[in-house]
């Protein structure tokens, strides 16, 4: 056997990984007493070591290592941008936001989780093969269950985190099994044999299954994404996790389930003529439906809600469905559309949790604390209307691109249904406008029920400035957002 | 393919002597002994301590932790039996792979020792 | 009828019936009992399929380490004697009709499908080439399962500890 493979293109994991263990060695070190907060900042370090290592990665072309269990393609170089770009964005948001009662004891445990998801994360944009698909998965989910449930004092936060667990095993497993099938009528692992096999299969019987196998492993993805058939528990958790927690699931777990299933769909979809096959236009016309009603359900629902956590919640389910309706498609743009929109969402998330996490400062995230921050501090209101504004997907930010993109990709699918959930689109987004303008009316227009003032603290403003100076950048140079090398 | 599950036979054999085992010894006691009808017999020590509490009470969490980590530990263990099996073939480079996999859960273990996890309150 | 046959009816009737009586009974380390029933039979059918080494696993990590796991877990919640689910069944009963259905779907699939015979080696060293193939061809899931463990370890002493404030 012999190793010499290129391992240079995994240098920005590596690095990852290396602060994770740095991280980890220097808190069993260090004794007690010595103060952990900077280890935030080593953190970050290591996301922008990783990100400079992987920018001069980018000149590669497709590289890949060990049977494809590793690869570097272009797909693998948008999506790691976009992972980096919003995990450095999250770890900024982390260092610098009020940590919760009690959390100041795991200051290590907690960046050394969200670096672990990170990696994970990485990990699934460059693999070619169901098994590191599937682990970088558990990766990021069981970081993201202990991160729900850290703050294990609030009973709040344990009921959340006991749902998010029992969802988060229920579809796990379902994914599995929907693997096991594909492992089963394939036998092989590896997705580029596997779509080989899925071009030539001339069984009608055989594409069945490969159909069941892949509805299973939606089923189970879309816990993730929180899209209609696993989203029921968004809302709880996203509520009872602390807010930056929430910040990473909405942001960074959703992507992250999304490029994975983008990953299968777009190696074994791409090359394959199966538009003109029944089972795989059955299965593309149930995305497409599955993502209609997760965008009519997040926004009907997000309509009435009072606490902005849980709005945001709902409003990410709805997200979910947009770029659902995205992947679903399977047209020409939708690598791109979808690629686009992933960024800006991830950005506009972060942003808009991270103002939310600033004021509400561990309590509870009630609209009533929303209520004249214009009169109060005028820059946080005005930084949330922009990132609103953007998640309505309203010119002149992104989110109108980003929006834009996805409406032409589904457009371009070209059969009625693609038509439907276009409309749909356009009509739940409208519907949006209701509960984003709601809470900016009550910002700009009411008087505030307590005189207080929200101090500025340094990284949070960074961190917005750097949200904020992307969402317009990316919105009015829409192309600058998409480089040559994706 | 005969052969190999000829082999198995006799783990079978072994499973049916051991169901047997219990079986019949608790059913031959009950044959040859005596039928009683005293209430005492079902007492679990018959000349000790009356019970008063209900066997079943709530362990400590700790219990819970050390289970944890025995199963992690465990699941480490798996991946050593086909390094060991299959050393000859793979040489040097699987050897360093397992001294990172093990490096990473022997951190765990050190981890573990310093938040205090191991000692018993 | 050969013994393989046999064999494969009583595991495959073995695994069933205990993830049956795993709904069925109340007590839940009766429950968990009967979990351990399908976990061996389980363990059972990796043999008939000549996998020794996941038959090994099997046993060793399921009806070994996760029994036991949940069987502390059992132990650590407040006993209240007359538990029981009596709320949960009013929502039992239409639970069935999507099960069918899906089996219904699966079995069609699985039905229609014949295997393609190809001539599969039987595995006499089958843990030798499972090492094999972790430490070449699937070396870095090998490693991040190494990762895993390890986020799974901290986790769970973050959870589980209890603290003395």
């Amino acid at each position: 056997m012999d190793f010499s493979y290129e391992w240079h293109v995994m240098t920005p994991e590596f690095s990852i990984l290396m602060t994770i263990i740095l991280i980890g060695i220097l808190d069993v070190l260090l004794p007690k007493k010595i103060d952990r907060k900077w280890f935030g900042w080593l953190a970050v370090g290591g996301t922008f070591l990783s990100f400079g290592l992987f920018l001069t990665l980018l000149p590669l072309d497709r590289t890949s290592i060990l049977f494809d269990t590793f690869i570097f393609d272009s797909f693998a170089k948008g999506f790691k941008f976009i992972l980096l770009f919003g995990g450095t964005l999250l770890l900024l948001l982390a260092v610098g936001s009020k940590k919760e009662q009690g959390m100041e004891k795991y200051e290590m445990e907690f960046y050394v989780l969200l670096l672990t998801a990170l990696f994970g994360g990485m990990m699934i944009t460059s693999s070619n093969d169901l098994i590191t698909l599937f682990i970088g998965l558990e990766l990021v989910s069981v970081s993201s269950y202990v991160l729900v449930g850290m703050n294990k004092w609030s009973k709040k936060t344990n009921r959340a985190a006991l749902t998010f667990l029992m969802n988060g095993s229920l579809a796990t497993a379902i994914t599995l099994f929907g693997m096991s099938y594909l492992y089963g009528i394939a036998g092989t692992t590896q997705l580029q044999t596997f779509l080989q096999h899925f071009s030539e299969v001339s069984n009608p019987a055989t594409r069945y299954l490969y159909i069941i196998g892949f509805c299973f492993l939606f089923i189970g993805l879309s816990f993730k994404w929180t899209t209609m058939p696993f989203s029921l528990w968004a809302p709880d958790v996203y509520e009872g996790a602390q807010t930056i927690v929430t910040a990473f699931l909405s942001a960074f777990s959703k992507i992250i389930g999304l490029i994975m299933f983008f990953r299968l769909i777009f190696t074994v979809f791409s090359e394959t003529v199966l538009d003109q096959h029944v089972m795989f236009s059955i299965f593309q016309n149930s995305l497409l439906i599955l993502a209609l009603l997760s965008m009519t359900f997040g926004n009907m629902m997000a309509i009435g809600q009072r606490n902005v956590k849980r709005l945001l919640a709902y409003s990410s389910i709805a997200h979910g469905g947009y770029m659902l309706a995205g992947i679903a498609s399977f047209s020409a743009h939708s690598m791109e559309a979808v690629t686009y929109y992933f960024l800006v969402y991830s950005l506009i998330t972060i942003g808009a949790f991270t103002i939310v996490s600033y004021i509400t400062d561990g309590n509870e995230a009630d609209e009533q604390t929303f209520t004249g921050l214009f009169k109060t501090t005028p820059l946080l209101a005005i930084s949330l209307t922009i990132f609103f504004i953007s998640l309505a997907g309203l010119p002149p930010t992104a989110g109108f691109i980003g929006k834009w993109k996805l409406l032409i990709s589904i457009i371009d699918g070209g059969s009625p249904i693609h038509y439907v959930t276009a409309i749909g689109m356009i009509g739940m987004t409208i519907v949006s406008y209701a509960y984003y303008f709601r809470i900016m009316a009550s910002m700009y227009f009411q008087y505030p029920n307590k005189e207080e003032k929200f101090s500025v603290r340094l990284p949070l403003v960074i961190l917005l400035f750097l949200c904020i100076a992307v969402t317009f950048l990316i919105g009015l140079l829409p192309n600058f957002g998409t480089p040559t090398w994706i | 393919m005969n052969s190999f599950y000829n082999s198995y036979l006799l783990i079978i054999t072994f499973f049916i002597i051991a169901l047997s085992l219990p079986i019949l010894s608790l059913s031959i006691g009950k044959w040859l002994r005596p039928p009683s009808k005293e209430g005492g017999r079902g007492v679990s020590y018959e000349s000790g301590i009356e019970p008063f509490h209900d066997s079943r009470i709530q362990f400590s969490p700790q219990y819970y932790l050390f289970a944890l980590l025995f199963v992690i530990f465990d699941i480490e263990v798996i991946f050593l039996f086909p390094w060991a099996v299959a050393y000859g073939k793979l040489g040097m480079f699987a050897l360093i792979e397992m001294l990172i996999f093990t490096f990473m859960l022997c951190f765990g273990l050190i981890y573990a020792w310093k938040k205090k996890v191991l000692e018993w309150m | 009828m050969n013994g393989e046959v046999i064999f494969f009816v009583l595991f495959s009737l073995g695994a069933i019936i205990g993830a049956v009586f795993v709904l069925v009974f109340r007590k839940a380390v009766y429950a968990l009992l009967s979990a351990v029933l399908t976990f061996v039979s389980m363990s059972g059918l990796y043999i008939l399929l000549t996998a020794e080494f996941v038959a090994g696993v099997q046993l060793l990590i399921y009806s070994g380490a996760i029994t036991i796991l949940m069987l502390f877990a059992i132990m650590l919640t407040k006993q209240k004697t007359g538990t029981t689910r009596k709320r949960m069944i009013r929502f039992q009963w239409p639970v069935i009709i999507p099960i069918v259905l899906l089996m219904i779907i699966i079995f069609y699939g699985i039905h229609k499908v014949t295997p393609p015979r190809k001539p599969v080696s039987y595995g006499k060293n089958n843990t030798e080439q499972i090492g094999e193939l972790i430490f070449t061809q699937y070396m870095i899931p090998f490693e991040m399962i190494s990762v895993l463990l390890l986020a799974a370890l901290i986790g769970a002493i973050i959870l589980a500890k209890k603290e003395n404030t």
